[in-house]
Protein backbone atom coordinates (compact mmCIF):
# COMPACT_ATOMS: atom_id res chain seq x y z
CA UNK A 1 0.00 0.00 0.00
CA UNK A 2 1.35 3.49 -1.03
CA UNK A 3 1.35 5.84 1.35
CA UNK A 4 -1.29 7.94 -0.16
CA UNK A 5 -3.57 5.16 -0.11
CA UNK A 6 -4.95 5.51 2.89
CA UNK A 7 -6.19 9.09 1.92
CA UNK A 8 -7.71 8.03 -1.24
CA UNK A 9 -9.48 5.53 0.75
CA UNK A 10 -10.49 7.57 3.63
CA UNK A 11 -11.42 10.54 0.90
CA UNK A 12 -14.14 7.75 -1.02
CA UNK A 13 -15.38 6.69 2.89
CA UNK A 14 -15.91 9.86 3.69
CA UNK A 15 -18.25 10.30 0.66
CA UNK A 16 -20.18 7.30 1.40
CA UNK A 17 -20.72 8.69 4.53
CA UNK A 18 -21.64 12.17 3.61
CA UNK A 19 -24.01 10.88 1.23
CA UNK A 20 -25.68 8.64 3.92
CA UNK A 21 -26.01 11.22 6.56
CA UNK A 22 -27.54 13.88 3.82
CA UNK A 23 -30.11 11.03 2.99
CA UNK A 24 -30.74 9.47 6.10
CA UNK A 25 -31.43 13.89 7.40
CA UNK A 26 -33.75 14.16 4.50
CA UNK A 27 -35.70 11.18 4.95
CA UNK A 28 -36.06 11.89 8.41
CA UNK A 29 -37.04 16.06 7.99
CA UNK A 30 -39.36 14.66 5.59
CA UNK A 31 -40.90 12.23 7.80
CA UNK A 32 -41.55 14.78 10.69
CA UNK A 33 -43.83 16.14 7.66
CA UNK A 34 -46.05 13.09 7.09
CA UNK A 35 -49.32 12.30 8.82
CA UNK A 36 -48.47 9.35 10.94
CA UNK A 37 -52.35 8.20 10.64
CA UNK A 38 -51.70 8.01 6.70
CA UNK A 39 -48.08 6.38 7.27
CA UNK A 40 -49.46 2.66 6.72
CA UNK A 41 -46.28 0.34 7.43
CA UNK A 42 -44.37 3.37 8.94
CA UNK A 43 -46.99 4.71 11.55
CA UNK A 44 -45.41 3.52 14.45
CA UNK A 45 -42.16 4.60 13.37
CA UNK A 46 -42.87 8.36 12.61
CA UNK A 47 -45.19 8.41 16.19
CA UNK A 48 -41.99 7.01 17.91
CA UNK A 49 -39.09 9.02 16.40
CA UNK A 50 -40.72 12.31 15.22
CA UNK A 51 -39.66 13.76 18.59
CA UNK A 52 -36.07 13.28 17.76
CA UNK A 53 -35.93 15.02 14.69
CA UNK A 54 -35.17 18.42 16.07
CA UNK A 55 -31.44 17.04 17.26
CA UNK A 56 -30.82 14.19 14.58
CA UNK A 57 -31.77 16.31 11.63
CA UNK A 58 -28.92 18.94 12.50
CA UNK A 59 -26.62 16.49 13.60
CA UNK A 60 -27.04 14.53 10.28
CA UNK A 61 -26.23 17.65 8.19
CA UNK A 62 -23.57 18.88 10.80
CA UNK A 63 -22.02 15.20 9.81
CA UNK A 64 -22.34 16.00 6.50
CA UNK A 65 -20.45 19.27 6.18
CA UNK A 66 -17.71 18.06 8.21
CA UNK A 67 -17.26 14.80 5.74
CA UNK A 68 -17.05 17.90 2.99
CA UNK A 69 -14.37 19.48 4.91
CA UNK A 70 -12.08 16.71 5.82
CA UNK A 71 -12.59 15.53 2.45
CA UNK A 72 -11.24 18.74 1.14
CA UNK A 73 -8.36 18.75 3.37
CA UNK A 74 -7.31 15.30 2.51
CA UNK A 75 -7.38 16.80 -1.70
CA UNK A 76 -8.67 14.75 -4.27
CA UNK A 77 -7.36 11.49 -5.36
CA UNK A 78 -5.97 12.72 -8.69
CA UNK A 79 -4.20 15.13 -6.98
CA UNK A 80 -2.01 12.49 -5.02
CA UNK A 81 -2.07 9.69 -8.14
CA UNK A 82 -0.39 12.78 -9.89
CA UNK A 83 2.01 13.76 -7.10
CA UNK A 84 2.74 9.93 -7.49
CA UNK A 85 3.72 9.74 -10.95
CA UNK A 86 5.64 12.92 -11.28
CA UNK A 87 7.94 11.63 -8.45
CA UNK A 88 8.24 8.13 -10.78
CA UNK A 89 9.11 10.35 -13.19
CA UNK A 90 11.56 12.19 -12.20
CA UNK A 91 13.29 9.49 -9.79
CA UNK A 92 14.11 8.50 -13.70
CA UNK A 93 16.17 11.97 -13.54
CA UNK A 94 17.68 13.07 -10.59
CA UNK A 95 19.94 10.04 -10.11
CA UNK A 96 23.10 8.74 -11.11
CA UNK A 97 21.51 5.22 -11.47
CA UNK A 98 17.78 4.63 -10.72
CA UNK A 99 17.86 1.03 -9.75
CA UNK A 100 17.06 -0.62 -8.04
CA UNK A 101 14.11 2.23 -7.06
CA UNK A 102 14.23 1.20 -3.09
CA UNK A 103 17.99 2.58 -3.20
CA UNK A 104 17.27 5.77 -5.21
CA UNK A 105 14.03 7.43 -3.59
CA UNK A 106 12.26 10.51 -3.52
CA UNK A 107 9.93 11.49 -0.74
CA UNK A 108 8.26 14.25 -0.12
CA UNK A 109 7.19 14.98 3.58
CA UNK A 110 4.47 17.60 4.84
CA UNK A 111 5.27 19.95 7.96
CA UNK A 112 2.09 19.39 10.05
CA UNK A 113 1.76 20.84 13.80
CA UNK A 114 0.03 17.78 15.29
CA UNK A 115 1.02 13.95 14.34
CA UNK A 116 -0.34 10.65 16.36
CA UNK A 117 2.00 9.09 18.10
CA UNK A 118 1.39 6.18 16.29
CA UNK A 119 2.83 7.64 12.68
CA UNK A 120 5.68 9.37 14.77
CA UNK A 121 6.43 6.43 17.12
CA UNK A 122 8.10 8.49 19.76
CA UNK A 123 6.63 6.63 22.82
CA UNK A 124 8.48 8.94 25.29
CA UNK A 125 6.12 11.46 25.28
CA UNK A 126 6.73 13.00 28.39
CA UNK A 127 10.15 14.15 26.81
CA UNK A 128 8.87 17.72 25.69
CA UNK A 129 10.22 17.62 22.14
CA UNK A 130 8.14 13.81 21.71
CA UNK A 131 4.52 15.34 21.97
CA UNK A 132 2.05 15.10 19.42
CA UNK A 133 2.28 18.64 18.67
CA UNK A 134 5.18 19.71 18.56
CA UNK A 135 5.18 19.86 14.87
CA UNK A 136 6.34 17.49 12.83
CA UNK A 137 7.44 16.49 9.00
CA UNK A 138 5.47 13.30 7.73
CA UNK A 139 6.05 11.52 4.68
CA UNK A 140 2.94 12.22 2.20
CA UNK A 141 4.22 10.53 -1.19
CA UNK A 142 7.33 8.47 -1.94
CA UNK A 143 8.30 7.62 -5.36
CA UNK A 144 7.43 3.87 -6.70
CA UNK A 145 6.12 1.21 -4.90
CA UNK A 146 8.55 0.00 -2.65
CA UNK A 147 9.44 1.07 1.04
CA UNK A 148 6.17 2.81 1.95
CA UNK A 149 5.21 1.67 5.26
CA UNK A 150 7.06 2.88 8.36
CA UNK A 151 9.16 5.91 6.35
CA UNK A 152 10.54 7.84 9.07
CA UNK A 153 8.55 10.89 10.61
CA UNK A 154 11.14 13.99 12.01
CA UNK A 155 10.69 16.10 14.52
CA UNK A 156 10.13 19.76 13.57
CA UNK A 157 9.01 22.04 15.86
CA UNK A 158 9.01 26.05 15.58
CA UNK A 159 12.10 26.35 17.80
CA UNK A 160 14.80 26.03 14.49
CA UNK A 161 17.61 23.85 17.13
CA UNK A 162 15.02 21.12 17.47
CA UNK A 163 14.51 20.18 14.41
CA UNK A 164 15.68 16.87 13.33
CA UNK A 165 16.85 15.05 9.79
CA UNK A 166 18.15 16.97 6.65
CA UNK A 167 14.52 17.53 6.30
CA UNK A 168 14.16 19.01 9.27
CA UNK A 169 17.21 21.17 8.63
CA UNK A 170 16.12 22.28 5.05
CA UNK A 171 12.74 23.27 6.61
CA UNK A 172 14.25 25.28 8.61
CA UNK A 173 16.87 27.07 6.50
CA UNK A 174 13.67 27.29 3.72
CA UNK A 175 16.86 26.67 1.36
CA UNK A 176 18.18 23.78 -0.40
CA UNK A 177 20.98 21.16 1.45
CA UNK A 178 22.97 18.28 -0.40
CA UNK A 179 25.43 16.14 1.67
CA UNK A 180 26.81 12.88 0.20
CA UNK A 181 29.84 11.02 0.58
CA UNK A 182 27.95 9.67 4.14
CA UNK A 183 30.02 6.68 6.02
CA UNK A 184 28.09 3.12 4.42
CA UNK A 185 26.34 2.03 8.07
CA UNK A 186 26.35 -1.51 9.24
CA UNK A 187 27.17 -3.55 11.94
CA UNK A 188 30.78 -3.30 12.08
CA UNK A 189 30.40 0.74 11.56
CA UNK A 190 33.02 2.77 14.16
CA UNK A 191 31.37 5.04 16.31
CA UNK A 192 33.29 7.29 14.87
CA UNK A 193 31.19 6.69 11.33
CA UNK A 194 28.14 6.84 13.18
CA UNK A 195 28.66 10.30 14.91
CA UNK A 196 29.91 11.30 11.58
CA UNK A 197 26.62 10.06 9.92
CA UNK A 198 24.57 11.85 12.89
CA UNK A 199 26.13 15.16 12.94
CA UNK A 200 25.99 15.44 9.06
CA UNK A 201 22.71 14.22 9.16
CA UNK A 202 21.13 16.01 12.07
CA UNK A 203 19.95 12.65 13.09
CA UNK A 204 20.17 11.34 17.02
CA UNK A 205 22.92 8.91 17.09
CA UNK A 206 21.19 6.39 19.12
CA UNK A 207 17.87 6.23 16.50
CA UNK A 208 21.46 5.32 13.69
CA UNK A 209 22.15 2.65 16.36
CA UNK A 210 18.62 1.22 16.77
CA UNK A 211 18.39 0.98 12.66
CA UNK A 212 21.95 -0.19 12.46
CA UNK A 213 20.53 -3.07 14.79
CA UNK A 214 17.33 -3.53 12.94
CA UNK A 215 19.16 -4.29 9.74
CA UNK A 216 17.88 -1.33 8.07
CA UNK A 217 19.51 0.40 5.18
CA UNK A 218 20.75 3.90 5.70
CA UNK A 219 21.41 6.63 2.73
CA UNK A 220 24.58 7.46 2.25
CA UNK A 221 23.61 11.05 0.10
CA UNK A 222 20.60 13.47 0.15
CA UNK A 223 19.32 15.99 -1.91
CA UNK A 224 16.95 18.08 0.22
CA UNK A 225 14.33 21.26 -0.64
CA UNK A 226 12.11 23.07 1.02
CA UNK A 227 8.40 23.31 -1.12
CA UNK A 228 5.88 25.83 -0.99
CA UNK A 229 2.47 26.59 -0.90
CA UNK A 230 0.73 29.91 -1.81
CA UNK A 231 4.28 31.09 -0.66
CA UNK A 232 4.74 29.83 2.69
CA UNK A 233 6.62 26.95 3.20
CA UNK A 234 4.66 23.52 3.30
CA UNK A 235 6.69 21.04 3.37
CA UNK A 236 10.31 19.06 2.16
CA UNK A 237 11.10 16.91 -0.68
CA UNK A 238 14.07 14.68 0.15
CA UNK A 239 16.30 13.12 -2.73
CA UNK A 240 18.06 10.03 -0.71
CA UNK A 241 20.77 7.38 -2.43
CA UNK A 242 22.07 4.49 -1.05
CA UNK A 243 25.19 5.17 -2.97
CA UNK A 244 27.64 8.20 -1.66
CA UNK A 245 27.75 10.22 -4.95
CA UNK A 246 24.53 8.73 -5.95
CA UNK A 247 22.16 11.87 -7.01
CA UNK A 248 23.44 14.42 -9.69
CA UNK A 249 25.23 17.44 -9.15
CA UNK A 250 23.02 20.57 -7.64
CA UNK A 251 23.69 22.68 -10.68
CA UNK A 252 23.26 19.87 -13.23
CA UNK A 253 19.79 19.05 -11.59
CA UNK A 254 18.24 22.48 -11.03
CA UNK A 255 16.41 22.91 -13.83
CA UNK A 256 14.72 19.13 -13.18
CA UNK A 257 14.12 20.50 -9.74
CA UNK A 258 12.74 23.46 -11.00
CA UNK A 259 10.15 22.06 -13.14
CA UNK A 260 9.34 19.14 -10.45
CA UNK A 261 8.90 22.49 -7.97
CA UNK A 262 6.69 24.19 -10.59
CA UNK A 263 4.76 20.61 -10.44
CA UNK A 264 4.29 20.45 -6.92
CA UNK A 265 3.29 24.00 -6.52
CA UNK A 266 0.41 23.87 -9.04
CA UNK A 267 -0.22 20.18 -7.53
CA UNK A 268 -0.15 21.52 -3.58
CA UNK A 269 -2.49 24.59 -4.60
CA UNK A 270 -5.25 21.87 -4.66
CA UNK A 271 -4.96 20.60 -1.33
CA UNK A 272 -5.80 22.48 1.73
CA UNK B 1 5.52 45.02 -22.58
CA UNK B 2 8.27 42.93 -23.69
CA UNK B 3 9.05 39.09 -23.31
CA UNK B 4 10.00 37.41 -20.44
CA UNK B 5 13.57 36.06 -20.46
CA UNK B 6 14.26 32.58 -19.54
CA UNK B 7 16.69 32.27 -16.08
CA UNK B 8 18.70 29.14 -16.38
CA UNK B 9 19.05 28.45 -12.51
CA UNK B 10 21.77 26.65 -12.58
CA UNK B 11 23.92 29.45 -12.87
CA UNK B 12 22.62 31.41 -9.98
CA UNK B 13 23.16 27.75 -7.62
CA UNK B 14 25.93 29.01 -5.85
CA UNK B 15 25.74 27.25 -1.92
CA UNK B 16 26.29 29.28 0.88
CA UNK B 17 28.56 27.54 3.78
CA UNK B 18 26.86 27.77 6.70
CA UNK B 19 27.98 26.19 10.12
CA UNK B 20 24.44 24.40 11.61
CA UNK B 21 25.28 22.76 15.13
CA UNK B 22 28.95 22.56 14.38
CA UNK B 23 28.82 20.58 11.34
CA UNK B 24 29.67 22.89 8.09
CA UNK B 25 26.84 22.25 5.52
CA UNK B 26 25.80 23.69 1.97
CA UNK B 27 23.04 25.46 1.76
CA UNK B 28 21.47 25.98 -2.05
CA UNK B 29 19.12 28.26 -2.83
CA UNK B 30 15.68 26.90 -2.53
CA UNK B 31 14.16 26.54 -6.36
CA UNK B 32 11.71 29.07 -5.20
CA UNK B 33 13.59 31.97 -4.28
CA UNK B 34 15.38 31.96 -7.93
CA UNK B 35 13.09 33.87 -10.38
CA UNK B 36 12.60 31.90 -13.65
CA UNK B 37 12.21 34.79 -15.29
CA UNK B 38 12.91 38.78 -15.93
CA UNK B 39 12.14 41.00 -18.48
CA UNK B 40 12.11 45.13 -18.51
CA UNK B 41 10.36 47.34 -20.33
CA UNK B 42 9.63 51.34 -20.15
CA UNK B 43 6.20 52.64 -18.52
CA UNK B 44 5.66 55.93 -20.71
CA UNK B 45 2.61 56.64 -18.18
CA UNK B 46 4.90 56.45 -15.01
CA UNK B 47 8.08 57.58 -16.85
CA UNK B 48 9.86 54.69 -15.52
CA UNK B 49 12.02 51.65 -16.57
CA UNK B 50 10.98 48.60 -14.63
CA UNK B 51 12.29 45.29 -14.29
CA UNK B 52 10.22 42.73 -13.43
CA UNK B 53 11.26 39.00 -11.81
CA UNK B 54 8.71 35.83 -12.16
CA UNK B 55 8.64 33.16 -9.53
CA UNK B 56 7.75 29.39 -9.08
CA UNK B 57 3.81 29.46 -9.15
CA UNK B 58 1.16 32.25 -8.29
CA UNK B 59 1.82 34.91 -6.65
CA UNK B 60 -0.23 35.02 -3.49
CA UNK B 61 1.65 37.39 -1.17
CA UNK B 62 1.22 41.18 -0.37
CA UNK B 63 4.40 43.37 -2.15
CA UNK B 64 6.31 45.91 0.26
CA UNK B 65 6.81 48.64 -1.19
CA UNK B 66 10.28 50.52 -0.62
CA UNK B 67 12.29 53.60 -1.93
CA UNK B 68 15.85 52.94 -1.83
CA UNK B 69 16.55 56.24 -3.08
CA UNK B 70 15.41 59.27 -5.58
CA UNK B 71 15.18 56.87 -8.56
CA UNK B 72 14.55 53.23 -7.14
CA UNK B 73 11.16 51.68 -5.84
CA UNK B 74 11.51 48.19 -5.23
CA UNK B 75 8.81 46.05 -4.61
CA UNK B 76 9.16 42.80 -2.55
CA UNK B 77 7.04 40.12 -1.33
CA UNK B 78 6.13 40.83 2.46
CA UNK B 79 6.75 37.19 3.46
CA UNK B 80 9.15 35.98 1.40
CA UNK B 81 11.72 39.15 0.73
CA UNK B 82 11.44 38.21 -3.14
CA UNK B 83 11.76 40.72 -5.45
CA UNK B 84 9.11 41.05 -7.89
CA UNK B 85 9.57 44.48 -9.39
CA UNK B 86 12.31 47.22 -9.26
CA UNK B 87 10.77 50.54 -10.70
CA UNK B 88 13.47 52.81 -12.07
CA UNK B 89 13.18 56.78 -11.97
CA UNK B 90 14.99 57.66 -15.37
CA UNK B 91 13.94 61.42 -14.98
CA UNK B 92 16.15 61.16 -11.83
CA UNK B 93 18.88 59.27 -13.45
CA UNK B 94 18.62 62.34 -16.13
CA UNK B 95 19.17 59.88 -18.94
CA UNK B 96 17.97 60.69 -22.28
CA UNK B 97 17.70 58.26 -25.15
CA UNK B 98 20.59 58.70 -26.70
CA UNK B 99 22.72 57.64 -23.53
CA UNK B 100 20.13 55.33 -21.80
CA UNK B 101 21.48 52.22 -23.29
CA UNK B 102 24.92 52.83 -21.71
CA UNK B 103 23.06 54.20 -18.51
CA UNK B 104 20.67 50.91 -17.63
CA UNK B 105 22.82 48.60 -16.93
CA UNK B 106 25.07 51.24 -14.82
CA UNK B 107 22.28 52.77 -13.00
CA UNK B 108 20.58 49.48 -12.62
CA UNK B 109 23.03 47.42 -11.03
CA UNK B 110 24.34 50.22 -9.13
CA UNK B 111 20.70 50.88 -7.66
CA UNK B 112 20.71 47.36 -6.94
CA UNK B 113 23.45 46.52 -5.52
CA UNK B 114 22.37 49.72 -2.78
CA UNK B 115 19.29 48.44 -2.46
CA UNK B 116 20.75 45.09 -1.75
CA UNK B 117 23.10 46.26 0.91
CA UNK B 118 20.47 48.35 2.60
CA UNK B 119 17.73 45.91 2.68
CA UNK B 120 20.16 42.94 3.64
CA UNK B 121 20.39 44.92 6.14
CA UNK B 122 17.09 44.72 7.16
CA UNK B 123 16.53 41.29 6.25
CA UNK B 124 18.91 40.14 8.34
CA UNK B 125 16.07 40.62 11.10
CA UNK B 126 13.49 39.32 9.47
CA UNK B 127 13.73 38.59 5.98
CA UNK B 128 16.75 36.71 3.61
CA UNK B 129 19.35 38.84 1.95
CA UNK B 130 19.91 35.88 -0.42
CA UNK B 131 16.95 36.70 -2.39
CA UNK B 132 18.17 40.49 -2.76
CA UNK B 133 21.77 39.25 -3.54
CA UNK B 134 20.28 36.99 -6.17
CA UNK B 135 17.94 39.54 -8.06
CA UNK B 136 21.37 41.77 -8.42
CA UNK B 137 23.27 38.97 -9.63
CA UNK B 138 20.87 37.77 -12.25
CA UNK B 139 20.48 41.54 -13.66
CA UNK B 140 23.62 41.81 -13.66
CA UNK B 141 23.79 38.61 -15.78
CA UNK B 142 20.75 39.29 -18.52
CA UNK B 143 21.91 43.24 -18.34
CA UNK B 144 22.62 43.67 -22.18
CA UNK B 145 19.22 41.66 -23.12
CA UNK B 146 17.03 44.16 -20.47
CA UNK B 147 18.63 47.03 -22.48
CA UNK B 148 17.96 46.14 -25.79
CA UNK B 149 14.54 47.17 -24.41
CA UNK B 150 15.20 50.30 -24.19
CA UNK B 151 12.67 53.11 -25.27
CA UNK B 152 12.42 54.81 -28.80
Amino acid sequence: MKIHDKKIWLYHSLFVLGLFAVVLGTGVALLTNVNPDKAGFFQSFISRNANHAWYVVPILNALFVLCIAFRKLIGEPWVWKFIQKTLDVFQKELFHKNEPVFDHRITIFRRVSWASPFKTRRWKIWKKENYPFSGWLIPVARSHHVTQKNATVFLCPDDPKESEGIAGLAFVQKGTLVVDNLPDLSDNSTDEDIKKYSSETNIDPDFLIKRIADHKPNARSFYAFVIERKDEPWGVVVLDSRDPKGIKSPRGISRNIEILSKQLNFLLEKIQ
Amino acid sequence: MSDWLSIDPGKFSEPEKKTIRGVEINVYPSPYDIPDAIRGYYDNDKEKFIIEFRYIGERHEKLRSDTEDDHLILKAGKKTGRIYELELDMNALNANAVNLQMQIPEKTIDAIDRAAKTLSRESKKSGNPRNYLLSSKIVDHRKNDLVELQPQ
